[in-house]
């Protein structure tokens, strides 16, 4: 009787998992398909903001392009002329429009107004730089982040929380643009050397490759794992409360299995979900470093972009970067029930 | 027909080193050239530096390369002039090629001239003309003539044509075998970058990686040569590297990844950073110094304001201490003048006993000052906005703490480069640093000195007419010492009588080299001069 009623349970149990994946599976799918539907208003509103942003500022790129650094005197009959060549007299609802369009079309925005160069190029060169980038950046975060975290949490107000405490919170508190120039000097003073300067894709130059990358990685890195760190200590210590950790304790299992197999997949969740959060950071983290360790990205593209009032490819890369904001988010979203399987996306 | 200037013989004369041919030269560049490499569209030295080697340092004429202020010979190998200098025929070259074989003719320097001077205009479309075409004259009209010979018609004398034709930044690079078709069929904002960078200059281009690189080869076919005849130019290219941060460059340099720097404010070494170079290289670096642009204070005399007394004026500039900026502002390079750097033949020898000049003086023009501030019943002071490019802010404070002696509370507006160009050609703010450069040549300032309707991108704004006789004047002086006359009281009256601008001090450029690198020709102003480094050699060890 009771074996009987323990395989009925079994099935029960064996058929709920069942239902519960079919109807989760299909909610995912929903789910993914609202989502992406509501991508399309969202890039519309944020395209429409950024486009009267970029018009309410003071100053237009033909003037930028006409003064040169400063050093060159012109006309308003010149200026004018110019505006006219490319576009700006035209309504600003027109040139939204027409903008618009040739986002959709393929060709991501048309040219840049400073030097013509086609949009889709100017991603196609520059997006790889600081994916990559922020590739390396998140890799080393995550592979120095978590162990600290955990030992941190470990060794709790013991010297090796401590040490990781002073390293985390210098992290935290130098800009990076600080810790680039510094890291430079160092190289520079204490090895008589210097990353190199012209940057090559990995499959072209591998060492050339990393030799250029580590550093502005390592920088970008060490701020993000360090609020990465911070965050996966406090959950591991919160974790690490738990009643069914102390019952755990109480059967005997070791240390290192409590963590690596009861208190890890726990505490990494409040971790995912800063990473969505923090992926903005890490990107705009690449613009000064960019420039700094000579790497042609995106992010030195939109600061030049911006400073010569490049309409037509700060508005395109801003969308571009919103586009990929929306799409970290919804992976992370979707991640979360890899980490917990009760969270559910039916609602 | 009378021959207005002889034609030097050449301009390698005094070179008496033996170069060695060969070798890769690297140097930073600051930026991507902007506009498509456009010479027609922007002065940027990030262009220019690159561009002189590309497309030559000059036009019909150029810089000669002992001294910058001469005219010498270039596209065209002879020019005549008519009496009244309202007409000016060139002839060219004949064995000047473009970098993809074409040979260069007069109709080629027609079309770059048109271009240049009215623009493009087809059906639909329209292209605006270069933004220097002021300088080129009031062209009337242009022809081809037989012989390879072009001539140009002005409506007004110009005697002093060359001069102003010989600015480095009016490079021809518009290629019209390549350009004009396109042009017609409506594509009429082509730029250099379109059609390849076919130039005539020494090097043409062989790779150009968009934020890394910009890789430019030994032109075989190139004209010019040296001294004993020798092909120039001596290297096998250059290789310019974009470096934005001045700091990554120094540590590029200092660990031999280049051997040259970035021309370009903010790359210009300060005295501090070359020390570091001096204690790293021991040595084995050399440094490029050419007078740049003035840091001054103008002001805008068409809003109202205190600043529309002249004793207002006169008492800032009594006040201010010109040669403390050298040191605290300018990274310890600098120079005390009204205008052009000391070594240029139109700035007056004598400036430095000007009242205002006078270091000697300055407690005696601080109490003047304030006599003038009292009679302009101004002692209590007043507010006075001062547009400030956001890459110089150390200046605008330079300028606050000064004038604060004087009780005036300088209110430092600072501007990123996009507002920076709109707000310095507009009437909006009280005063300005005004644009960095002008040419070293006294007939180009009218447009930072002149009137404001005639030129909005004037320093000062304002309508004095006085000012437009004067420029006439000098446009008109058929000798130099006429021009030198009249330019003197152009200066003296703005900077000494009116005071619309007061300058404060002059910055000197300071680019380093390492020591290999040889026969490097160094302007003593204006770092756009002489970029084509056609006689630069590499003595590597």
């Amino acid at each position: 009787m009771a074996k009987s009623s323990l395989s009925l349970s079994i099935c029960i149990v064996a058929n709920a998992k069942y239902l519960l994946a079919i109807t989760n599976g299909v909610a995912v799918q929903k789910y993914l398909l609202i989502r992406l539907i509501l991508f399309i208003p969202t890039l519309l509103i944020a395209s429409v903001i950024i486009f009267f942003i970029m018009r309410i500022l003071p100053g237009d790129v033909v003037q930028v392009v006409l003064g040169g650094t400063g050093q060159s005197t012109y006309d308003s009959e010149q200026l004018e002329a110019l505006r006219e060549e490319l576009g700006l007299k035209e309504p600003l609802v027109v040139q939204y429009s027409s903008w618009i369009w040739q986002m959709v079309n393929g060709s991501f925005g048309g040219r840049s107004l400073e030097d013509r160069e086609e949009i889709s190029n100017l991603l196609a060169r520059q997006l790889p730089v600081t994916l990559l980038l922020t590739t390396y950046a998140l890799l080393f975060s995550f592979l120095v982040s978590l162990p600290m975290g955990v030992l941190a949490a470990s060794w709790h107000n013991r010297w090796p929380d401590y040490t990781i405490r002073f390293i985390t919170i210098s992290g935290q508190a130098i800009p990076s643009l600080c810790a680039a120039l510094l890291v430079i000097l160092l190289l520079l003073v204490i090895f008589d050397w210097s990353p190199p300067i012209v940057y090559t894709n990995p499959w072209t130059n591998p060492w050339n490759h990393f030799q250029i990358m580590i550093w502005p990685s390592v920088v970008l890195g060490w701020g993000y794992s360090s609020h990465l760190t911070r965050i996966a200590r406090s959950s591991m210590l919160d974790v690490l409360t738990q009643d069914y950790i102390r019952t755990a304790k109480g059967k005997g299992l070791g240390q290192s299995s409590i963590i690596i197999r009861h208190s890890l997949r726990n505490a990494l969740i409040p971790v995912f979900s800063v990473v969505g959060l923090q992926i903005g950071a890490i990107i705009s983290g690449t613009v000064i470093l960019e420039s700094i360790f000579l790497l042609p990205g995106i992010g030195r593209g939109i600061v030049h972009a911006v400073t010569v009032r490049d309409y037509s490819v700060i508005q395109s890369l801003a969308v571009v970067s919103v586009f990929l904001m929306l799409s970290v988010n919804l992976l992370i979203d979707l991640g979360y029930a890899i980490l917990n399987p009760q969270i559910s996306y039916e609602s | 027909m009378v021959v207005a200037h002889p034609t030097p013989s050449s301009n390698m004369g005094s070179l008496t080193y033996n170069p060695k041919k060969g070798g890769v030269l690297r140097l930073a560049n600051r930026g991507d050239p902007p506009a498509s490499f456009d010479t027609l569209r922007t002065s940027s030295i990030a262009l220019h530096h690159v561009g002189g080697g590309l497309f030559g340092s000059g036009n019909l004429v150029t810089r000669c390369r002992e001294n910058m202020y001469l005219v010498c010979p270039y596209v065209a190998r002879a020019w005549a002039t008519n009496n009244d200098f309202t007409e000016w025929i060139f002839t060219i070259r004949d064995d000047i090629q473009w970098h993809d074989g074409q040979a260069l003719v007069a109709e080629d320097v027609k079309f770059w001239l048109t271009l240049a001077k009215f623009g493009f205009v087809t059906e639909h479309k329209s292209r605006a003309p270069a933004y220097f075409r002021a300088d080129l004259g009031s062209i009337d009209s242009i022809e081809t003539l037989e012989g390879n010979r072009l001539k140009i018609r002005l409506t007004e004398r110009f005697p002093h044509y060359l001069d102003s034709l010989m600015n480095p930044r009016f490079k021809i690079a518009h290629p019209r075998h390549l350009m004009k078709e396109r042009m017609e069929a409506g594509d009429v904002s082509m730029a250099p970058l379109d059609v390849g960078l076919i130039g005539t200059g020494p090097f043409m281009l062989d790779n150009y990686s968009k934020g890394s690189t910009i890789s430019i080869r030994k032109f075989d076919n190139y004209w010019e040569r040296d001294a004993k005849a020798t092909n120039l130019p001596y290297l096998d290219g250059i290789d310019f590297i974009t470096v934005p941060d001045p700091s990554a460059m120094d540590a590029a340099l200092r660990t031999g990844r280049i051997d040259g720097g970035a021309r370009g404010e903010g790359h210009y070494l300060s005295l501090e950073r070359k020390q570091g170079y001096d204690r790293d290289l021991e040595g084995n670096v050399f440094y490029a110094k050419m007078q740049g642009g003035l840091f001054r204070m103008a002001f805008n005399v068409l809003k109202p304001g205190p600043w529309q007394d002249v004793r207002v004026r006169r008492a800032v500039s009594l006040y201010i201490d010109r040669e403390a900026a050298v040191p605290s502002v300018l990274g310890g390079f600098g120079y005390i003048s009204p205008t052009f750097g000391p070594s240029n033949p139109f700035t007056s020898s004598n400036f430095s006993t000007w009242s205002k000049f006078n270091p000697a003086k300055l407690l005696d023009n601080r109490i003047e000052a304030d006599k003038l501030m009292k009679q302009a019943g101004y002692e209590n002071g007043f507010s006075i906005g001062y547009l400030c490019r956001s890459r110089l802010v150390p200046r605008c404070e330079f300028l606050h703490s000064q004038l604060a002696g004087l009780n005036i509370d300088l209110n430092i507006q600072i501007v990123d480069e996009g507002e920076w160009n709109r707000g310095r050609v507009s009437l909006d703010y009280d005063s300005q640093p005004g644009a960095h450069f002008t040419p070293p040549l006294p007939e180009a300032t009218e447009s930072v000195f002149g009137v404001y309707s005639d030129n909005p991108d004037a320093y000062s704004k304002h309508e004095d007419k006085n000012i437009t006789k004067l420029y006439h004047s000098l446009k008109s002086a058929s000798t130099q010492a006429q021009r030198v006359s009249i330019w003197k009281q152009i200066e003296a009256y703005i900077v000494d009588d009116q005071a619309y601008v007061v300058p404060i001090a002059g910055t000197i450029q300071v680019v380093p080299y390492l020591g290999h690198v040889k026969g490097l020709v160094i302007p003593p102003e204006d770092g756009h001069t002489h970029t084509d480094f056609a006689t630069v050699w590499l003595n590597r060890p």
